[in-house]
């Protein structure tokens, strides 16, 4: 029993040693980027001004129409919310995991692999996208104004868009990793990646027959943006259920996928700088 | 005596590289229709290194060289053989083994490029999870040693590449490894940054017995630093005795080249065989074992107004294929 303890405190242990090591790393990441000021504010800004002008887009057009299939505006702004910070806090946190298939694909796994850590954790954190910081400023912004916040709302709109980034993670770390067996995917993965997106960003009441089983499996846009919608709009337990689940499903397949893969890898003999 | 750190015993290394016919119908068939060819980077090798040597393996590219050092650095798979490196298997242990190793590739920098060196030395002190105190002191005396401590604070990509080369070797001890791979430490450095790095290299393994592992394209490194030497090509082991045997045996030769004020017409060295020239630069190749640097340069001087001189060892190609032709007799 003490024995069970002892192993639960020591692994308890490292995954706070591993969360406070990304912060770190983040951090580090976030330096680097600030030594050049103007591109640093440039980026973030940028990033901002280009989000608000697709939120635009939908104001406009649910000004001349009143709902698509059910969703209006409030249903969209939220949808807008719940992806920028999703997809920022994984672009914050682990822009490496985009960017897998041209480390698989180059050799540049070696760095990481001469590091004692989980080399998928290293490489996925070893990045950061600063114009992401654009994206969860206005992502927090819009659920502010339009998504009728409460207290409770917002920890259930930072749980949700906490799980629903690490299933995009995970939709990535699958993608990229296939590189390790088909030798040059990272292009596909990159466009399964944009393909993931577009389709979350629209009404998700618009799909149905053959591409709302695509949204279901290959393209999981279903859980990423109709479920947590949903979820917002009022607690359902099943809901959350559902996407806890599939969270798990993806992270084992995600594990699965990459250690099978890295005994496949063959390194290579290109130069490279951290940056 | 001293125990094996590094033990490997029959180590196989394939890898399967896709053939492709040139032009758009190659490539095109190549895609319904693969062929690949298998090619044995590493071909049944076996050595071991003892605690506190400082070794020397070479070759030249493509020979195997850092093929051999991921394998036992945990970052390739073998395909086959026994590989034991301070006790652990790499291929299953890669995450215990490496807090025990450290590595410099001199092509692969791990420093942050925007950040000072500091930044990169408390990073890894998290990832090497050392206690605070411990890595305070540790930095101290490393700093101290390698002189870097008016480095700390400036971006890598301000420094110049000796001081970087020293602050990547600082970043590769903090941890107090026992075995470090240095690949190609000292490419691309001048005369005086290169004697430095050397003498880093010797102090490492003299005072603190650190196990070394160096691979180098400069025959320089490995006669003044390592006591013993592996050569590998294509995949094979075909050399492994003291550097002493290996110079005596193969490194004969040294190519001096001069840059003279005047025509080299009238150069005429009888122990010397001139194998590049051109208005006013030479290239001689002289055997020292039959003749001295020294009176060559006596000659040149006596005879001729010199602008410039460089002294270069043989390429590491000859010393292998002089290695191969001494097996075929």
């Amino acid at each position: 029993m003490f024995q069970l303890m002892g192993a639960d405190m020591h692994q308890i242990r490292r995954v706070f040693s591993y969360l406070g090591l990304t912060l770190e790393v983040t951090k580090l990441s976030i330096l680097s980027a600030m030594e050049y000021r103007v591109s640093f504010l440039t980026q973030v800004v940028g990033m901002i001004i280009n989000d608000l002008g697709l939120v635009l887009v939908w104001l406009i057009f649910f000004q001349k129409f009143t709902s698509v299939n059910g969703w209006g505006f409030p249903e969209m702004a939220l949808l807008f919310a719940i992806s920028t910070v999703n997809h920022s806090l994984l672009m914050i946190f682990a822009r490496g995991a985009h960017h897998l298939g041209r480390f698989i694909a180059r050799g540049e796994l070696d760095y990481f692999l001469s590091y004692p850590k989980n080399v998928l954790w290293h490489a996925c954190v070893s990045k950061t996208d600063i114009s992401s910081i654009g994206d969860l400023i206005f992502g927090l912004g819009i659920f502010f104004l339009f998504g009728q916040p409460t207290f409770e709302k917002f920890i259930a709109f930072l749980g949700i868009s906490i799980v629903t980034a690490l299933i995009i993670f995970n939709f990535n770390v699958i993608t990229q990793s296939l590189t390790f067996y088909f030798g040059n995917f990272e292009e596909a993965a990159e466009q399964m990646h944009h393909a993931l997106l577009g389709l979350a960003l629209y009404p998700q009441t618009s799909f149905y027959g053959g591409l709302k089983i695509v949204t279901l499996t290959v393209l999981p846009a279903f859980f990423i943006a109709a479920v947590p919608v949903q979820i917002l709009q009022g607690f359902n337990l099943s809901l959350w259920l559902t996407l806890l689940v599939f969270w798990l499903t993806t992270s084992l397949l995600a594990v699965f996928v990459f250690q099978k893969g890295l005994r496949r890898y063959e390194s290579g003999s290109l130069i490279n700088v951290h940056l | 005596m001293n125990k094996p750190i590094i033990e490997v015993k029959n180590l196989r290394k394939t890898f399967k590289i896709k053939q492709k016919n040139p032009g758009f119908f190659g490539g095109f068939s190549s895609v319904f229709k693969p062929d690949y060819k298998v090619v044995d980077a590493v071909d049944n090798i076996s050595f071991s290194v003892d605690e506190g040597e400082l070794l020397a393996f070479i070759g030249p590219n493509g020979a195997g060289k850092s093929t051999t050092i991921k394998i036992l650095t945990g970052i390739l798979y073998p395909t086959s053989g026994f590989i034991n490196v301070l006790g652990f298997n790499p291929s299953k242990e890669r995450q215990k083994l490496a807090y025990y190793i450290g590595s410099v590739f001199g092509q692969k920098p791990q420093l942050w490029y925007h950040l000072p060196p500091m930044d990169t030395y408390n990073l890894f002190s998290r990832i090497y999870e050392m206690e605070s105190k411990k890595f305070r002191e540790r930095l101290k005396f490393l700093t101290d040693t390698f002189e870097i401590e008016d480095l700390l604070k400036t971006p890598v990509r301000k420094l110049s590449l000796g001081q970087r080369m020293r602050c990547e070797i600082v970043a590769a001890l903090l941890h107090r490894p026992k075995i470090i791979f240095l690949d190609e430490p000292t490419i691309g450095l001048d005369v005086i940054a290169k004697k430095r790095i050397r003498e880093t290299i010797k102090y490492l393994n003299e005072e603190e017995r650190v196990t070394i592992f160096l691979t180098s394209h400069d025959a320089g490194d490995i006669e003044t630093l390592a006591k013993r030497t592996i050569v590998i090509n294509q995949g094979m082991l075909i050399f492994d005795d003291s550097t002493e045997e290996l110079k005596k045996n193969f490194i004969k030769t040294k190519i001096i080249e001069l840059v003279l004020e005047g025509p080299t017409d009238d150069f005429r060295f009888p122990g010397g065989k001139i194998i590049e020239k051109s208005k006013y630069d030479l290239k001689i190749e002289l055997d020292i074992s039959r003749m001295t640097i020294e009176k060559l340069l006596n000659y040149a001087v006596e005879n001729f107004d010199i602008k410039d001189i460089n002294i270069f060892d043989p390429p590491m190609e000859e010393i292998i294929s002089a290695i191969y032709q001494k097996q075929a007799n």
